[in-house]
């Protein structure tokens, strides 16, 4: 068990994601020691006030296993804030925040539990203090914006505790400082478990939005282009539509599989690899694709969704110029201002498609919704024998 | 080598797919090169693996997942025996890449990308090149210059050189060799180099990493 804890702490240090295996036996370590733990608490309670007149320093045992309850604890809170789904969490550097802020508090109760075992003379009041309204803030701020709202609790316990902790600075209030210390535990125990219930939920919510996103994108993507190569092998003469409806489909295949593991990936690279893609379609369709793509060396993030709405965009348009622009060339390129990043879609076409034109195709009125996701502009100009889409989206996010 | 009709060296090509139809496409593409031969079609590991060792060909294109095992064992060996592997698969995930290009793959290419693709792709590896494509080029420079930027402080640290980079990211942007040859000025033969090299450092970078966990764990003296 000590090996699975040190190999568990090595993963929160690399900030590594756990395999449901790992999970399960965190939790299983979790749940089959804080019981323990807390029976250890009430027996050092009782013991603290039934023998602090004799044995003064009994109580102090008590902040040792409440230390490390409460490390416990929090680890749990921790271990099940990262099994939300990755939508959900913050980024890597934030989650170390998180779990820096939480292990930090931790590290501080344990450290004034050893500054106690030497008297403190009164001054050291003010030090106190200090301290600890440092702690409060700095896990509460933590807390509000960073953790699901049943860990707040935990960090609302610390007020009993430094309550505690400055009355038995002042050395004469051991009795309510004992009490005090049991409220929190059990508070803290209360709210490991409303945490745990919490936590399942939201891992089962979360579940349900992906196996529902999968199947509207299996439905909108996938499925469609398989429907579409159905019919079109229905009608002769017509394998070289088969073919781009079939990869059309192999395509979003792929874009699923990319967001299963829901990896973030770079305009550059959901651009880079569009290209491959779009060459064959526009190929087949007899025109020809010319590249002008110059994107600085870092492009922004993009989460899945935004990958899927990107990509979708592109397709839309190159689809509409194939279909109504009769166009001989079709030009992808790329632009920087101030702020924004902007991938141009032209072609040479005599005749102008418009996402505004209900004729124009029936996707098109997905680009307006999937650019407003994508939080950036959609804008088309007519412009020397041709018409030109653009796609500017923040160049940092 | 053999000699074909007309008189021109040919290549030993070995092809391994389990799919009867992609695996007659495959050979059908590749027999149609003039300077290309498939002296063994297989559609799985162990007859793979005896073709390898029984015919040494000059490049391998293998698919990764086979009804007996993985395309990974194949590419193992065809390296041991530095015989230029190319993945011809269906997914792009950098995993499976990252995997394939550790195992000692020069090029890696998806199937659906069309006969002349996979022509060009096939006459780099026979040059001695190893086809890049934007996905790779990206997973190659966040693997291997993870910062990634263009200003030279970055490079001291990089495996990569700056040029590599260069090449690399113009690749990542969806642009094909002769492309970045005429974008940078420089020949296809040395854009080729470029990329063979950032392959090869993946491989070996991954071999000098496996050598460092050896040797602390005392499996290997220093």
């Amino acid at each position: 068990m000590i090996a699975d804890c040190l190999a568990f702490f090595r993963k929160l240090h690399r900030n590594d994601r756990l395999s449901e295996v790992e999970h399960q036996q965190i939790n299983r370590i979790f749940l089959d020691t804080s019981p323990l733990a807390l029976v250890l608490i009430v027996l050092f309670g009782v013991a603290g006030l039934v023998l602090w007149d004799h044995v003064p320093r009994v109580w102090l045992s008590l902040f040792i296993v409440g230390f490390i309850t409460d490390v416990f604890i929090k680890l749990g809170i921790v271990e099940n804030y990262k099994r939300q789904s990755p939508q959900q969490q913050q980024s890597g550097k934030w989650r170390r925040v998180i779990i820096f802020g939480v292990m930090y508090t931790s590290a501080l109760w344990g450290a004034s539990t050893l500054f106690l075992l030497v008297p403190m003379p009164v001054p050291n009041l003010v030090v106190g203090i200090g301290v600890f309204s440092t702690v409060l803030i700095i896990a509460m701020t933590l807390a509000r914006s960073y953790l699901p709202v049943q860990a707040i609790g935990t960090c609302f316990s610390f007020l009993p505790m430094s309550i505690a902790l400055l009355f038995s600075f002042v050395w004469q209030y051991q009795l309510l400082a004992v009490m005090l210390m049991w409220a929190q535990l059990v508070l803290l125990t209360l709210f490991r478990n409303s945490a745990e219930v919490a936590a399942s939920r939201i891992t089962e919510r979360a579940r349900r939005e992906e196996r529902n996103r999968m199947v509207r994108e299996l439905h909108d993507g996938m499925g469609a282009h398989l429907m579409s190569a159905i019919a079109l092998s229905e009608q002769q003469h017509k394998p070289l539509q088969v073919q781009s409806a079939l990869r059309a489909a192999l395509v979003e295949m792929r874009l699923l599989v990319g967001s299963v593991d829901g990896e973030s990936r770079s305009l550059t690279q959901v651009l880079g690899g569009l290209r491959e893609h779009l060459e064959p379609t526009i190929g087949n369709a007899g025109l020809k694709l010319i590249w002008d793509v110059a994107l600085p060396p870092t492009t922004p993030l993009m989460a899945v969704p935004e990958q899927l709405h990107f990509t979708r965009v592109i397709q839309e348009c190159v689809a509409n110029v194939i279909k109504h622009a009769h166009a001989t060339r079709i030009t992808i390129s790329s632009s920087v201002r101030d702020g924004y990043i902007d991938v141009h879609i032209a072609d040479d076409g005599a005749a102008e498609w418009d996402v505004s034109n209900p004729q124009a195709g029936h996707g098109t009125k997905n680009i307006a919704w999937r650019m407003e996701q994508l939080g950036g502009e959609f804008r088309m100009v007519r412009s020397g024998g041709g018409t030109q889409a653009s796609i500017a989206l923040p160049a940092s996010r | 080598m053999s000699l074909s009709a007309s008189g021109v060296r040919q290549a030993r090509v070995v092809v391994v797919e389990d799919d009867p139809a992609t695996l007659e496409y495959l050979v059908s593409v590749t027999d149609g090169l003039d300077d290309a031969d498939v002296v063994a079609a297989n559609n799985n590991v162990q007859d793979a693996l005896q073709s390898v060792r029984q015919w040494r060909p000059d490049i391998v294109l293998c698919d990764l997942g086979l009804p007996d095992g993985s395309g990974l064992e194949i590419i193992k060996v065809a390296s041991e025996f530095d015989i230029p592997c190319m993945v011809i698969t269906i997914l792009d995930d950098e995993e499976t890449v990252l995997q394939a290009v550790e195992a000692g793959a020069s090029g890696y290419l998806l199937k659906d990308q069309g006969s002349e693709r996979l022509r060009l792709a096939i006459a780099d590896l026979l040059a001695g090149g190893s086809p890049v494509t934007p996905a790779i080029a990206s997973y190659l420079l966040k693997r291997l210059n993870p910062s990634c930027a263009a200003d030279s402080k970055a490079f001291e640290n990089s495996v990569l050189s700056k040029r590599e980079t260069q090449v690399l990211g113009l690749a990542a942007q969806g642009y094909r060799s002769r492309e970045i040859a005429d974008k940078l000025s420089l020949s296809p033969h040395t854009i080729a180099n470029h990329q063979r090299n950032a392959y090869r450092k993946l491989g070996v970078r991954n071999k000098s990493e496996a050598v460092a966990v050896a040797v602390k764990s005392g499996l290997i003296d220093q």
